[in-house]
């Protein structure tokens, strides 16, 4: 291996570990591996291409509606609460509850 | 004439709502509780790997019955009788379903019932009458284009090459198991999503018809999220004819979703004014698209005496005073960076807390553990979701942090723009009505046994449905023929311009019947 792809691989190493912890996803051993020796770099050499576009013109697009015919407007509805679903509905899917409440790991001291 | 011989359940859509309505004394009808009976009984050999297709996660038996119960009594009394009044459909499994287990073909969700239905379960259920058997397999979170990711194994094709016919065939993806249950005929149509294609493709494989409407015709509510801007509901049948029926009932305007559009406005146009246009890439890229040109050879021939519509004219990107902007140009890359991104913060919610798997490191019951709250969110993470959510969580992750975010980020929104300014200048300047490309590289299905799953090769695949998606435009993928050498589709991808899916029904119609031998 010579330097440059020594230093690679600690770049790939470093950014996953902290990608990691952005998206608080802790990878399994073997896909951490294969994603620092190879897909991670595929990938993102890949994606860094399309800087290589020429797109001073365009402004970002979040929302293709406006190249509706239209225009189209989105209609937001009212900044009102409102429960869709019973309280004991919603914690019936949750692995662990009581009394009425989400059951998680202590946090506090 | 309905065909008497078949079993009921392989009937066409429009030959069930028929058959389902006749007289009790004609010997012909189809009483809407033996239908289910078929139809389940059917079903239950399509779940779980190395039964059939594996096209099913889940099947709701006693719901099925029940619905199907109801309309037999509507249907009989000509009460209140709905369009899809005892039909029964399956669901992609990434559609909420209320009390009916919904996954995502994830372990993240394995035990997880859902307390609501997605907005067009409703509409096809409650105003509808349609009758939904079950949940379909698919690709884990619609990561995918083999169907081979799901945490309830590989979804297999009904469908084999004649010149290797001991060999299985993937039904592509993500969606398909409900393409394979329609093309094993289990159900007459199904519902998938398609976020890049995940419809059309798996659609083109397994010989079905598969439509992905304009983004925004159809709400998005209760459907599970992989990439907002771009996810939309789709439809499989074995007919132009039976997809219709079934889109028509699920689009409408619903403030559940802020997206989803509330008036449109079509303009309708005769067939004989409709123009054609066979889109490809530019020929600079032809190297890499080894299909393409006997797809062309083939398409040119095959339409060889196709009247009715205006002739077809090659939109080459490459020519001069042609197209300005190409919409293939940066495309794969700009749909990877925005559905990464957008998978990355969509699948924040699963945090094993509210619901979906937790880690069973830590201690659920309130006792003391020796995890944090951090780490058991992680573990629960790594050990719910499979490898493939895991890759583009961290790539989507990677491209929103800070350093990357302008440079592809932001940068593939720019594409984006002007990918949707190309088309805009295809249909408006250039005056096509409806655009004609392959569906996917490969076109056809490739053996279930070839993994791509480690490899970003595999996102090659969408090249072609992935421009079309960024755009928001209208899709129907339709199966014109079979393959001469190996007897499996032959498919092409219909674009239209927004909201225009009268116009691609009628196209696909009329080219179905033209390669059906219909005069």
């Amino acid at each position: 291996m010579n330097e440059s792809s020594e230093d690679k691989k600690k770049l790939a190493v470093a950014s996953i570990a902290r990608l990691e912890q952005l998206s608080c996803l802790r990878l399994s051993d073997d896909l951490r591996a294969e994603m620092e020796g190879k897909t991670f770099d595929l990938v993102a050499d890949w994606f860094a291409k399309i800087k290589e576009l020429d797109t001073k013109e365009a402004e970002p697009l979040v929302n293709t509606r406006e190249f509706h015919k239209d225009g189209g407007e989105v209609a937001l509805r009212k900044d009102e609460a409102c429960a869709d679903a019973k309280r004991e509905e919603l914690l019936a899917n949750a692995p662990a509850s009581e009394g009425g409440f989400f059951i998680v790991p202590q946090v506090v001291e | 004439m309905p065909d008497v011989s078949k079993p009921d359940n392989k009937l066409s859509l429009v030959e069930m709502y028929e058959r389902l309505r006749l007289e009790k004394s004609d010997s012909r009808r189809l009483d809407a509780c033996e239908l289910m009976e078929r139809t389940l009984e059917d079903a239950r050999g399509h779940i779980g790997a190395g039964n059939g297709t594996n096209s099913f996660i889940t099947l709701d038996e006693a719901g099925a019955r029940k619905k199907a119960e109801a309309s037999s009594k509507r249907l009989l009394k000509r009460d209140r009788v709905r369009v899809l009044e005892g039909i029964p459909l399956a669901y992609k499994d990434m559609f909420c379903t209320k009390g009916v287990r919904t996954t995502a073909g994830s372990r993240m969700l394995d035990n997880f019932i859902p307390p609501y239905s997605a907005h067009v379960v409703e509409l096809l259920e409650e105003d509808a009458g349609a009758i939904g058997i079950g949940k379909c397999n698919q690709d884990e979170f619609a990561m995918g284009s083999y169907s081979n990711s799901s945490y309830y194994g590989a979804v297999v094709s009904p469908l084999r090459n004649s010149k290797k016919s001991d060999e299985q065939l993937s039904a592509g993806g993500s969606s398909g198991g409900s393409a394979a249950a329609v093309a094993a005929g289990i159900v007459p149509a199904a519902l998938g999503t398609d976020t890049g294609g995940s419809v059309r493709q798996p659609a083109a494989f397994t010989g079905c018809v598969g439509v992905k409407p304009t983004y925004g015709l159809c709400s998005r509510f209760g459907m599970i999220s992989y990439a907002s801007s771009l996810d939309q509901a789709g439809v499989f049948a074995r007919s132009v004819k039976d997809a219709a029926m079934v889109l028509y009932e699920m689009f409408g305007h619903d403030e559940r979703d802020m997206t989803s559009v509330s008036h449109i406005e079509t303009e309708g146009k005769t067939l004989d004014k409709v123009r054609l246009g066979i889109i490809t890439p530019s020929k600079k890229y032809h190297e890499f698209f080894p299909h393409l040109q006997s797809w062309l050879s083939q398409l040119n021939s095959r339409l060889e005496g196709f009247a009715g519509l205006s002739p077809i004219e090659i939109a080459d990107s490459d020519a001069k005073d042609s197209m300005l902007l190409d919409p293939y140009s940066g495309s794969l890359e700009a749909y990877y960076i925005i559905a990464m991104a957008e998978a990355s913060s969509n699948l924040a919610r699963y945090d094993g807390v509210r619901y979906g798997y937790r880690t069973a490191t830590s201690s659920g019951e309130g006792q003391a553990s020796s995890m944090s709250l951090q780490e058991m969110i992680a573990f629960s993470r790594g050990e719910g979701f499979g490898s493939e959510v895991q890759r583009r969580i961290i790539m989507g992750t990677h491209v929103l942090s800070s350093g990357y975010y302008e440079d592809t980020y932001r940068q593939a929104q720019r594409v984006r723009r002007l990918i949707c300014e190309s088309y805009r200048l295809l249909f408006a300047r250039y005056k096509f009505d409806i655009l004609i490309s392959p569906v996917s590289p490969d076109n056809q299905a490739s053996a279930l046994s070839m993994d791509l799953s480690h490899d970003p090769l595999q996102y090659f695949q969408d090249f072609y449905t992935v421009p079309p998606s960024l755009a928001g435009l209208p899709c129907l993928s339709l199966p014109l023929c079979k393959d001469d050498d190996t007897g499996l589709p032959f498919a092409v991808q219909l674009i239209g311009n927004y909201f225009q899916e009268d116009q691609l029904f009628d196209v696909a119609y009329h080219l179905e019947r033209h390669f059906s031998g219909a005069s």
